[in-house]
Order: structure tokens, then C-alpha cells, then sequence
């Protein structure tokens, strides 16, 4: 049984107890939580959309199913996985929305990378055709390049994010990254209409 | 994947929204705190399925009310036009509140009235009456100059305008009988009859006497006296308020009635001794006199031949002669297949079949039974019987 680390309100308090008032939503209790996952969850959310215009709501939105599904979690050691897993499953159902969005509301101009948020001119488009090759892919790929070359995460870390094997991870991997190349690359001939 | 600018992009997106964003996602994630307290979407939806299923049961009684109503209605209209005799037997039914079964032969209408209640007007013949209680309305049965109220109850009527004779059983529950022929308005429980009418052309109010008696101790048949002395309309005194004279002090006690002999019981029967009669053919000595007399009763095709013949039945049972009890039963529903005895007749039919051991008649006839009184005294035996047991 350890502690956790890196708190100040419940430093010293065992995992069972921290949990407990987790679980029971006190106050104190779900800020020390946000803070200590609030720089993973936005960065997440970040990678996944860009500097997408609902982003603090899909952060709020994770925040929310982590706290509704924290009686599952059994000791402090499995929460960063978990709260990976419930940020990426966050986003991908939000994706999967606007997908729907998309298809029976064809005119509607669902909500695109804030590209414009990036200060840098020159690396603006970049963002914006990068982010559109990712609207071509299914959430799952897309999640998975992401993690892995926006996020950094190793391949095993990849796996338990997405809630997959590591083999399975991997085939994801290599697919996303050839239909990647394929849509970054045909950016010119496509457009947007690959979404 | 040289070509690809993930490291651009990473460094073009930085770190994420910047310390005060973190902030307010903060302040909204603990604000919310308390509104979670609310039901989630699966309670809502359990909670919307409860108050469906609780509507439904609350307005179910309401709506079967409802449409119960509508069917009593549409009886009541149909029952309306200007009546006809009716060649056969029928059942009518007013939704599930009330149910007549009609001899062949009546004649019937039926009125609405304002308050909901019916009111059913027999002309000739002879209703059997199964009303529901607390059906919600009053029913009303009418024949010549009476009247039946009812509310909850199982009976039957019978009107003879062409002898001016009414008559009302009643089986379960009570009714009021009401006529401008009566001084006061009659309550009838159950088991007790009543019979109004023109007899010998003497017009006579006759209400019933309680049943004959048998003494027992006496080795003779002791009929109590029938209604008579008849009297003149003029003369005609409630039962209920007359006294029975008692005999001077001193007076020598009255002369028991002769014995009678088969051929005078026989004479005396009538449809209020048959009962009287059937007690008396338990007794060995009076056996073959009372037998007699009731077989005499038989030859009719109205109440009192079925009656008859249910007793009959019923005396064979007991002497465990199964094979005649199940032909009496027979003969009486032939009769009056549909008449104030047909329950017992039919039943009775189920019992006698059942020990002589024929089990496809019986079996049939147990159909019939639950057919026709689905709460009737011998249903466990029927759906026994039914069920091929």
C-alpha cells in the first residue's frame, strides 16, 4: 500500500482513504485529483484536436467520467493509466459526434483545429493540413499516431490508453501512419472533403 | 515518416492552454460538485419506466371502467328497440357488469337513464340475473307492475302477464321488489322466493312460506299449510304484518292432518313442497309416495318439472344410484335448459357422470359447466374433470 506522492493536502494519506474521498466527491479531495492530472488530460486533449474550440468542455467532460468511474479504480499505482484511457476514450466518442454531426448536417461547419491560435505563420498551415489528414482517419488511428508521435508515449503506453493488446496497437500503428502519409501527402488533391 | 511534421506541430502547439484556462477548468470541475447530486441519465430513465408502468396500472381499473361502460351502453341501446320474442334461449351480456340469461320465448327491453343506471323491462317470460357488485349502477328489472332493484346480486325473474303471476329467486344477495301491488317495498335475501299472481281466479298475494315442513319425529308427512286462505283484492294483508292465530285457551289442540298416500302428496304438490317432498323421500316409509309425487311434477316443461327433476337426481345421488341421478339431471335440463335450476342440474350431471366413470361425457359436460358458470359451486370438479382428470 503506498502514498501518494507529489500531494500536498493528503501527503501522507494512504491510497484506500484518498480513493474513499474521491469516490465520495469531496471537494478537496477532486482538486488535489485535477491538479495532479489537469497538465496530462489538457495536454491530451490538446494533441488529439489541436487547439480545438471545445477544448476545456472535453477536458471538463473527461474530469466529469473519471470521477463518475473512479469506484472501479482499486489503488492510486493504476490512475494515470486510467485517466489516459477515459481522456483518449473522451475525445474519441466526441470525434465520433461530430462524425454524425458531419454526415447528417453536411453544411454545418463543425468545429476544425484552431490553427489559428498558432502564432507562428509559417507552421500554421502545417497544423491545419496535419489535423485535417487526422480528421481522414478513424478516432482509433488517429489516437494512436498521436500518442505516439504528438504525446511521445511508448508502445506499451500507446496499448493501454486505447485499452488494446500491444500487438494490436502496433498493427493500428502501422496502418494509421501509411493512410496518414497517404491523406498528409495527397493534402493538395483532397481537402477537406476526406473527412 | 521523415516527411512528417509531427515535431512541428508539436512545437507549433506548445504545451496547451495556458495557466488561467487550467484555472477556470478548476473552478467549473468543483462548482459542479453539488450538481451532481442529481439522478444520472439511467436513473432518469429507470424513474420514467416506474411512473409508465404506475400510470398504466393506476389508469388500467379506468380505462377497463371506461370501456365497460361503453359496453353496457351499447347492450342497453341494442336492447332498446321494441321488443320481439326472443324463439330461443340467450345470453346477454352488458359488459362485464351484469349478465341475463333469457328462456325462450321472453320478451325484453332495455332503457337508459340519465344516471347510468339500466333499467330492463321483462314483458313476457322468464330472466336468470347475475349482476356484479359494485358495478357502479343501479339495475332495475321490471315486469308488470314490480319492479326488482338491484345492486349486486344473482336471481331470476319470471313475468306470466297472461296469469298475472310474478315471481322472483334470488340466490346471492338481496333485492328490493317494489310494486304499486304491494303496501311496502319487499326485501329478498338469498334463498328467499317470492310469488305474486292470479291463482284458481283468485287474486292472491302470495308470498312464499319459508319451505314446508317435514317433522321428523312424526312417522307422517306434515305439509305446512299452503298460502291459501285466498283472499279478495280487497282483503290482501302483508304476510309480514299478519299474526297467526293462536288458539283459545283451553281449546282442544288442532287435528293433525290426515296421512297422505302417494296419490294425495301428489295432489298437495306444489312448486313450494317439491323441496318438502324431496326431505321426504329420505324417509324409507314416505320414499316411494314422495318419488311418486314428484315424478308426478316431471311431465311439465316449466320450473316446476325441472325442479323436480333436479331433486330427483339429487335423491339418486344420494342413494348412490349414479346411472338415474345423470338421467334425471339430463331430463331437467331438457326441460328448462337455461332456468333457475340448470346449475344444479348441471352440476349435479358432472357429479353422477364422474362416478359412473364415463369420462368423455363427463369431460364435455365439465366444459359446458365452466362455460356457463365459470364460478359455479361445482367448478373444481368441472375443471378437474376438464382437465381429464
Amino acid at each position: 500500500m503506498g502514498t501518494v506522492q507529489h500531494l500536498t493536502w493528503h501527503e501522507g494519506l494512504e491510497d484506500e482513504a484518498f480513493l474513499a474521498l474521491l469516490r465520495a466527491k469531496d471537494p478537496d479531495a477532486v482538486a488535489t485529483f485535477f491538479d495532479r492530472y489537469e497538465r496530462e488530460v489538457n495536454s491530451l486533449v490538446w494533441s488529439l484536436l489541436g487547439a480545438d474550440l471545445e477544448h476545456d468542455d472535453l477536458v471538463h467532460d473527461a474530469f466529469e467520467s473519471m470521477l463518475r468511474g473512479i469506484r472501479g479504480v482499486r489503488t492510486l499505482d493504476a490512475l494515470p493509466g486510467w485517466v489516459r484511457m477515459v481522456t483518449v476514450n473522451t475525445v474519441r466518442q466526441s470525434l465520433r459526434k461530430r462524425r454524425w454531426k458531419r454526415l447528417f448536417s453536411p453544411l454545418d461547419d463543425v468545429p476544425e483545429p484552431a490553427a489559428h491560435q498558432v502564432l507562428d505563420e509559417g507552421r500554421r498551415e502545417t497544423v491545419r493540413q496535419v489535423y485535417r489528414a487526422l480528421d481522414g482517419l478513424d478516432t482509433g488511428a488517429r489516437a494512436a499516431l498521436v500518442l505516439r508521435h504528438l504525446e511521445g508515449y511508448e508502445l506499451t503506453e500507446v496499448a493501454e490508453a486505447l485499452g488494446i493488446s500491444l500487438a494490436t496497437a502496433k498493427r493500428w500503428l502501422v496502418k494509421a501512419e501509411a493512410r496518414f502519409t497517404a491523406k498528409y501527402e495527397g493534402r493538395g488533391e483532397e481537402g477537406r472533403s476526406d473527412g | 515518416m521523415g516527411s512528417q511534421p509531427w515535431s512541428e506541430v508539436r512545437e507549433a502547439l506548445g504545451t496547451g492552454p495556458g495557466l488561467d484556462v487550467r484555472r477556470e477548468q478548476r473552478r467549473r470541475l468543483l462548482r459542479g460538485l453539488g450538481a451532481r447530486s442529481g439522478p444520472s441519465k439511467f436513473g432518469l430513465v429507470v424513474a420514467g419506466v416506474a411512473a409508465a408502468t404506475l400510470a398504466f396500472v393506476v389508469s388500467r381499473p379506468l380505462f377497463q371502467d371506461w370501456a365497460n361502460d361503453r359496453a353496457v351502453e351499447a347492450t342497453v341501446a341494442a336492447l332498446a328497440v321494441p321488443s320481439t320474442p326472443r324463439p330461443q334461449a340467450q345470453v346477454i351480456r352488458f359488459g362485464a357488469s351484469a349478465t341475463l340469461t333469457t328462456e325462450a320465448g321472453s320478451e325484453l327491453e332495455s332503457a337508459p337513464e340519465p344516471t347510468g343506471d339500466v333499467t330492463v323491462v321483462l314483458k313476457r317470460g322468464r330472466l336468470n340475473i347475475s349482476v356484479q357488485k359494485h358495478s357502479g349502477r343501479t339495475w332495475r328489472y321490471r315486469a308488470g307492475p314490480f319492479e326488482v332493484e338491484v345492486v349486486g346480486t344473482t336471481l331470476w325473474v319470471d313475468w306470466r302477464p297472461e296469469r298475472q303471476r310474478f315471481e322472483v329467486a334470488v340466490t346471492e344477495g338481496a333485492v328490493m321488489v317494489k310494486s304499486s301491488k304491494l303496501s311496502a317495498a319487499r326485501r329478498l335475501s338469498a334463498g328467499e322466493r317470492y310469488v305474486w299472481g292470479l291463482e284458481r281466479g283468485v287474486e292472491v298475494e302470495a308470498p312464499l312460506p319459508p319451505q314446508v315442513e317435514v317433522v321428523a319425529a312424526a312417522p307422517e308427512l306434515v305439509v305446512a299449510p299452503p298460502p291459501a286462505p285466498k283472499r279478495t283484492k280487497a282483503s290482501v294483508v302483508q304476510e309480514d304484518d299478519e299474526e297467526e292465530e293462536e288458539p283459545a285457551v283451553g281449546a282442544p289442540p288442532p287435528m293433525p292432518p290426515p296421512a297422505p298416500h302417494g296419490s294425495d302428496i301428489a295432489a298437495l304438490a306444489t312448486a313450494h313442497d317439491l323441496e318438502g317432498l324431496a326431505k321426504a323421500a329420505l324417509s324409507p316409509k314416505l320414499r316411494e309416495a314422495a318419488f311418486a309425487a314428484l315424478e308426478a311434477e316431471t311431465h311439465g316443461a316449466d320450473t316446476r318439472a325441472s325442479e323436480a327433476l333436479v331433486l330427483l337426481g339429487e335423491l339418486e345421488l344420494g342413494a348412490h344410484r349414479s346411472l338415474g341421478a345423470a338421467e334425471y339431471f339430463q331430463r331437467s335440463l331438457k326441460a328448462e335448459p337455461y332456468g333457475p335450476f340448470a346449475e344444479r342440474a348441471r352440476g349435479g350431471r358432472l357429479v353422477a357422470l364422474a362416478a359412473v366413470g364415463d369420462r368423455s361425457h363427463a369431460q364435455r359436460a365439465a366444459q359446458e359447466y365452466l362455460q356457463l358458470y365459470p364460478n359455479g359451486a361445482r367448478r373444481e370438479l368441472a375443471q378437474r374433470l376438464s382437465a381429464g382428470h
